[in-house]
């Protein structure tokens, strides 16, 4: 017994720590405009990949502007976009599994089958089909993500209903004259949300790099935006003379991913822990 | 005079290619006032029985009365006040997410209006537990307080039948005997009926006036509970009544 206790505060710690990490990395892309060594966009044709330096902490790329700067204002891209596509797809996929599951016949069937049909293709080659087709820029990557996105949580939503569905306290609730919409959203919605959330937390970063992916394919945010996807892209041909070019947003881009990954695994055992306990 | 009455009830499952009967027009009433039970073996199709009755299913054909009243497939709030269901894994009967006092509050707002309050103190006291248990959580107690609990949410919305669906099958013989011993109280002091499912013929023998013995989805014999146990007339019931005395 004394084992587990120790066990559940050992994984509140852990949550704790990269939640705190996840807060400052959210902090730093919120406040990323007042805390830049340099403007980001500024050009130097004088100061062109030069190396890090007091003046410029992370050096400058071949138009000569700061990638430290870049780097930051990339944050507050790469990080919105992903938990803002993360969050819209979480709502739009849980809301149609919830239903789907609850209502099943040609509800489910419609919602199911809609949802294969997006998996039927790759999500990659779906995304960059769709970013082709509308062009660039933050808002088609986040589509062309998007479009696939919800099906995950639209599976799983459904899957999680279907089970709850036979759960005593679920007939209970219907018994007790509660509508559809009410034990949908007090009694199913609370007890689906813990596995739901972590796989949305673990998407933050599966997300992230999809959308540093399209951007560095050249069909994401564009140029002269900072998106660490498309720094990588554009610095990518000067490796060799400014290797820091790239390996700036590339280390912020593992970082950032590797942060949200560890904390839907965090949140994913705690609930775990909590179930047992 | 009946209170709850089916006639002809029949429920057809399908599931692929297999087509299961599950109830095979069953008839049955239940007087005011009277506890009747529901005896037979796994599958014989009682639970199923209570599911139609409490509308969590509907029959595949027949009809189920009311005070003479046909209930349609869509229940009215009323008609779910007035019948009541306690479920077999009490634990599993409130949600997990809620405290025992918010689950009971919340089906007393649904039955009977949003402005309707429960008196905590006075469910608990019905049903012999203290009243800072309400604030627990259900993992929190045990089966049996459970399962007091469950009966307690089932009266604060003063229901004139209780279903019961093999309430004391998960719990100990001492708890089996204190939730047998308070439904009885609670059944004589606020007269109300009750279906009382079980496949143990001692437990229907200590709280029941009438049983039904089931069998394949089909009523094989029906009366007095001391009739049916001291002189079945159907081979099946001895077998029952029989297995009950060997163990």
């Amino acid at each position: 017994m004394k084992k587990r206790i120790k066990t559940a505060a050992h994984l509140r710690r852990r949550l704790i720590v990269f939640l705190i990490l996840a807060g400052i990395l959210v902090a730093i892309s919120l406040i990323a405009p007042l805390i830049c060594p340099n403007d980001p966009n500024e050009t130097s044709a004088a100061n062109m990949n030069k190396a890090p330096c007091a003046e410029y902490p992370f050096g400058t790329d071949r138009y000569g502007r700061c990638i430290c700067s870049r780097v930051l204002m990339g944050a507050r891209t790469s990080i919105f976009s992903a938990v803002a596509l993360v969050g819209l797809t979480f709502i739009f996929g849980t809301v149609l599994g919830l239903l789907a599951g609850w209502y099943g016949g040609a509800v489910d069937t419609i919602v199911m089958r809609l949802a294969d049909i997006m998996l039927a293709f790759p999500q990659m080659v779906l995304a960059i089909a769709v970013a082709g087709i509308l062009g660039g820029g933050m808002g088609n990557a986040m589509l062309a993500m998007g479009i696939t996105g919800w099906t995950l949580y639209a599976r799983l939503a459904r899957a999680q209903v279907l089970a709850l569905k036979e759960e005593p306290y679920v007939h209970a609730a219907r018994l007790s004259g509660c509508s559809a919409w009410s034990i949908m959203t007090k009694t199913l919605l609370p007890n689906m949300l813990g596995p739901m959330l972590v796989t949305a937390a673990t998407q933050i970063g599966v997300m992230m790099i999809g959308i540093a992916g399209l951007s560095f394919l050249g069909i994401g945010v564009t140029e002269p935006h900072a998106e660490w996807g498309s720094m990588i892209n554009g610095s990518r041909a000067y490796l060799q003379l400014a290797p820091w070019a790239v390996l700036a947003p590339a280390i912020a881009t593992i970082i950032t991913v590797m942060t949200f990954n560890y904390l839907g695994d965090c949140v994913r055992d705690v609930l775990d822990v909590g179930v047992e306990r | 005079m009946n209170v709850l009455e089916g006639k002809g009830i029949t429920k057809r499952y399908h599931q692929q290619n297999i087509t299961v009967d599950a109830l095979r027009g069953v008839d049955f009433r239940l007087e005011d006032g009277e506890i009747l039970g529901l005896a037979g073996e796994s599958g014989s199709g009682k639970s199923t029985l209570l599911k139609q009755i409490a509308g969590l299913e509907t029959p595949t054909s027949g009809t189920i009365l009311l005070h003479g009243k046909e209930l349609g497939c869509r229940r009215t709030k009323e008609e779910f006040r007035a019948m009541q269901m306690i479920f077999q894994n009490a634990p599993a009967s409130f949600n997990p997410r809620r405290t025992i006092a918010d689950s009971i509050s919340e089906s007393v707002r649904s039955l009977r209006g949003r402005d309707a309050k429960i008196d905590e103190a006075a469910l608990a006291d019905l049903v012999g537990l203290p009243e800072e248990l309400m604030q627990r959580y259900p993992r929190q107690l045990s089966g049996g307080q459970c399962q007091r609990m469950a009966i307690a949410r089932a009266m604060a919305v003063h229901p004139e039948i209780l279903l019961c669906d093999e309430i004391t099958s998960a719990l100990d013989v001492s708890s089996q005997a204190q939730i047998l011993r308070l439904l009885a109280d609670i059944c004589r002091d606020s007269h109300t009926s009750a279906i009382f499912v079980s496949h143990d013929l001692a437990v229907i023998r200590c709280l029941c006036d009438r049983v039904m013995v089931m069998k394949d989805g089909a009523l094989v014999e029906e009366g007095k509970v001391e009739q049916v146990i001291h002189s079945p007339r159907e081979e099946y019931t001895k077998k029952l009544v029989d297995s009950v005395l060997q163990i």
